[in-house]
């Protein structure tokens, strides 16, 4: 960034550990990391707004916050070749659709009352109510956004969340398998639920690759089985 | 991400001898429609009349002059001046489909008859409120987000310069 002067862009760094601050917080303080750094612990901003479900992923934002580009990518010579291309581009004057998001309790609340199935409504509700209430609170919101919208993942991301900061792995680890159900590719979610069963695998000594490596073999070999057992259900799935 | 079917074409092409610029009758079929027909013309990537194709996908193409924009819906996608030839006349279909989020179903090639069929599928154009899957040149939300350090952080903090965002795990 150094080398791009005056030209270089604001940094926001996202970690989306379900668990919470801890484990970014000690990387950030192993490579004393200067910009803003914060937490979306259900994967909001990367899985719902921008419906992405891998990582590393950077997003280019222009100065009135419109999307320029994301790309699932990590540094490097073309990664920074494509930023300064984008980086001389002007911004997009703001037009039709402004943006969703931001708001009072009350702006949510009435939201809600008058849009049951806007998603963004009921995530910022669960916001408002979590700062405002608390945990059981914000957990109770979270249900009532779940009976309106069954099929929203991000909710159940929301719901493992609010359970993992009140210490219940339990039902944690249900809300992220009702959620891998409802989108079985979404690799993030994958990941956090062997983070939450298995914290050894990635916290003592480092990422243990080989051991991800085997247990997708095993986990794609017993979905064989299972197919090859039950045929109608495997294709009713 | 779909491979571009102009480079599909024209690797056949090249084995069956099609030169570029020849016209090319090109089909267009958005899924649960009628297939409309017109005509192309082929350079490696294949290039339609610029009306037509926005007839074609339910779209309202601005191209006469910059900025150009495309837009489905009530949302507006900016169009690289690329996308386009003579004055705006024409658009590069794959990247037209690609822009405004589509995805080619199928595919097909008759290079005797020099003919392109596609079947398209377009999302529905969305609706302007709400937390939705964004795409480039839409504004993002102005979410919130809990920090590391100090007080809560949101996007809109960052207004009136760039901001790059990167996102991560521990894990």
């Amino acid at each position: 960034m150094k080398k791009l002067g005056d030209k270089a862009p604001a940094m926001l760094s996202i970690a989306v550990d379900v668990q919470g601050p801890e484990w970014p917080s000690r990387y950030v303080k192993e490579f004393a990391v200067t910009y803003p750094v914060v937490v979306d612990r259900a994967n909001i901003f990367a899985g719902a707004v921008l419906g992405r479900r891998v990582i590393p992923l950077w997003s280019l934002l222009d100065e009135n916050g419109v999307l320029m580009a994301s790309r699932a990518a990590g540094p490097g010579r073309k990664t920074f070749q494509t930023l300064e291309t984008l980086l001389a581009r002007p911004p997009v004057p703001v037009g039709k659709g402004g943006p969703a998001g931001g708001g009072t309790r009350r702006d949510f609340e009435e939201s809600v009352r008058a849009h049951p199935k806007n998603l963004g409504a009921w995530v910022g509700l669960i916001q408002a109510v979590l700062r405002s209430d608390g945990l059981a609170a914000a957990d109770a919101t979270a249900n009532e956004a779940l009976e309106a919208l069954p099929e929203e993942k991000t909710l159940y991301m929301i719901r493992a969340d609010l359970a993992l900061r009140r210490g219940d792995k339990g039902r944690a680890l249900a809300a992220l398998k009702a959620g891998l159900e409802l989108d079985p590719e979404d690799w993030l979610i994958h990941k956090q639920i062997w983070c939450v069963e298995h914290p050894e695998r990635f916290y003592e000594g480092g990422v243990d690759d080989g051991w991800q490596r085997k247990t997708i073999q095993d986990e794609r070999s017993r979905k064989r089985k299972d197919c090859i057992k039950n045929p109608k259900k495997s294709r009713d799935s | 991400m779909m491979p571009r079917m102009g480079i599909l074409l024209g690797v056949l092409a090249l084995g069956a001898g099609l030169a570029a610029q020849d016209d090319v009758q090109v089909s267009l079929t958005l899924v649960g429609g009628a297939p409309v027909t017109g005509t192309g013309s082929f350079d490696g990537q294949i290039w339609v009349p610029t009306r037509w194709a926005a007839k074609a996908l339910g779209l309202e193409i601005k191209a006469k002059a910059e900025p150009f924009q495309v837009c489905h819906g009530e949302i507006c996608f900016p169009a690289p001046a690329s996308l386009f030839s003579g004055s705006g006349e024409r658009v590069e279909l794959d990247g037209l489909i690609e822009l405004v989020g589509g995805e080619i179903v199928s595919f097909g090639v008759d290079l005797e008859q020099g003919r392109v069929a596609y079947t398209v599928k377009i999302p529905d154009a969305p609706s302007a409120t709400g937390l939705r899957a964004v795409k480039v040149g839409e504004q993002v939300p102005d979410l919130a987000f809990e920090a590391l350090k100090g007080k809560d952080i949101q996007l809109s903090d960052f207004r009136g310069r760039k901001l790059l965002i990167v996102n991560w795990a521990s894990w």
